[in-house]
């Protein structure tokens, strides 16, 4: 298992409500919605719930040109897209915890709610995460013949924090310095481009604060930091590193963007 | 959209989470309600002419039979043809014509221009493996470039091929 980087400040009460891990690879030739249920098999024990959900569409971080108008652009064409397989989410009992499986996507999500479980930390959710997708890499060299072949890796986490009104945001976020009475919304997105060691962009830093309503009808801003783009390589080793490394950059981001107040009533350890 | 199926107000993107979609953005301001006969549905679509203009052509090259080239050539992969199809949103010029789509036998695909006295061509072979080529029709002159994710070397290459008047302007008159 990874251990945490020291230089990282931990919290004791994090806001954090979900942690979503995936990669993005090349469809296997061949692969057909009959093979599903086998991809199933390798994890029912944890994860025993099934549920067909509608397809992602591929999402490629490029650079250079120029930027489309849409974060993250989608085609709209659709022939023979993925041979008409669609994704089906693998559920954990508890509710809390589940894979997600198309023919060109694995992902992982780890969420709070609904029964409140402790936050395993990203180092046991990576270690979950690792584990599985070396299984799925194995399934598909044995069936198929092929090597899986990541193209893109991504790592999300969303914040919950709750409010009791949408003007406190200047408690909780470092650059928001515009505090009038009453603030009925707030929206605010920023895309950082981040460069390896060669000065190449391989991926985005995209941050997203949200004012909402949870199911309850509290006020919350929902805080979202997502990490993607390419790993060096296309095999699990490159995507496992790729994926520490953008939580690395979501944690450091979360700590400069929001206060030193803030941190304390999450319980900064470091 | 998010998988829950409810779509950030902010931009629309495929989100594999699973837990937040219940959140009920707060903004009234930023979904505008509009009466019935204005009300739009707000997709994911291409913002340039040229995938508009492409979009028929990336349905047949993504069907192509098994064999179609004659010998054992398969279809352009769907990841492939959504790559290259990203490139072109983010190399758009305007009035720079539309390229042609050339499907390779083993799933990838090029995309050519051969306008304005240059041959410029894009073999897209995976997502982040793209070979490019340009000829000076003139003097023959060659330069290549393997590219994977930094593609702003091209966008140089795509303004000169920008035309007075080129037929997609024309067209658009």
């Amino acid at each position: 298992m990874q251990r945490r980087p020291a230089h990282l400040p931990d919290f004791a009460r994090p806001p954090l409500d979900e942690v979503v891990l995936g990669v993005q690879f090349d469809q296997m030739p061949g692969f057909t919605s009959v093979d599903v249920r086998a991809v199933w098999d390798l994890y029912r024990d944890d994860f025993p719930k099934v549920q067909d959900q509608p397809l992602l569409q591929p999402i490629f971080e490029t650079f250079g040109g120029t930027p489309p108008q849409q974060i993250g652009f989608q085609p709209f064409f659709m022939g023979g897209a993925l041979g008409g397989v669609g994704r089906v989410w693998f559920i954990s009992e508890a509710g809390n915890h589940l894979l997600q499986f198309q023919p060109d996507r694995f992902l992982t999500n780890w969420r709070k709610s609904p029964n409140d479980q402790p936050y395993p930390r990203f180092e046991g959710i990576v270690a979950a995460y690792d584990s599985s997708l070396r299984k799925l890499a194995a399934f598909f060299k044995d069936r198929f013949g092929n090597d899986l072949r990541i193209n893109q890796a991504e790592v999300t986490y969303i914040n919950i924090i709750q409010v009791d009104s949408f003007s406190e945001a200047t408690k909780y976020f470092e650059n928001w310095k515009y505090s009038p009475p009453e603030i009925e919304g707030l929206n605010i997105t920023t895309v950082e481009v981040i460069y390896n060691n060669q000065r190449t962009p391989y991926a985005r830093l995209i941050q997203e604060v949200q004012s909402a309503f949870s199911p309850e009808g509290k006020r919350v801003y929902k805080m979202s930091l997502i990490f993607r783009g390419k790993p060096e390589g296309n095999n699990a080793d490159d995507a496992m590193k790729f994926l520490a490394h953008g939580r690395e950059a979501i944690v450091l981001n979360f700590r400069d963007m929001t206060t030193t107040e803030a941190h304390k009533h999450w319980g900064i350890e470091q | 959209m998010n998988a829950s199926g409810r779509g950030s107000a902010v931009y629309h993107q495929e989100r594999p989470s699973f837990g937040a979609p219940s959140m009920i953005p707060s903004s009234r301001g930023l979904v505008s309600r509009l009466s019935t006969s204005q009300a739009r549905m707000r997709v994911n679509a291409p913002t340039s002419p040229w995938l508009s203009e492409l979009n028929q052509r990336f349905d047949e090259i993504v069907s192509l039979p098994k064999g179609w080239d004659g010998y054992s050539g398969v279809a352009v992969t769907f990841t492939c043809a959504t790559f290259a199809a990203n490139l072109l949103e983010r190399l758009y010029v305007d009035s720079v014509p539309v390229p042609q789509l050339v499907p390779g036998s083993d799933g990838s695909v090029q995309i050519e221009w051969h306008v304005n006295g240059f041959d410029v061509e894009l073999d897209v072979l995976a997502p982040y493996e793209v070979n490019a080529i340009r000829r000076n029709v003139t003097t023959d002159e060659v330069e290549e470039l393997e590219l994977q994710t930094d593609f702003t070397a091209l966008t140089g290459w795509i303004a000169g091929l920008r035309m007075a008047e080129s037929p997609l302007v024309r067209m658009r008159g």
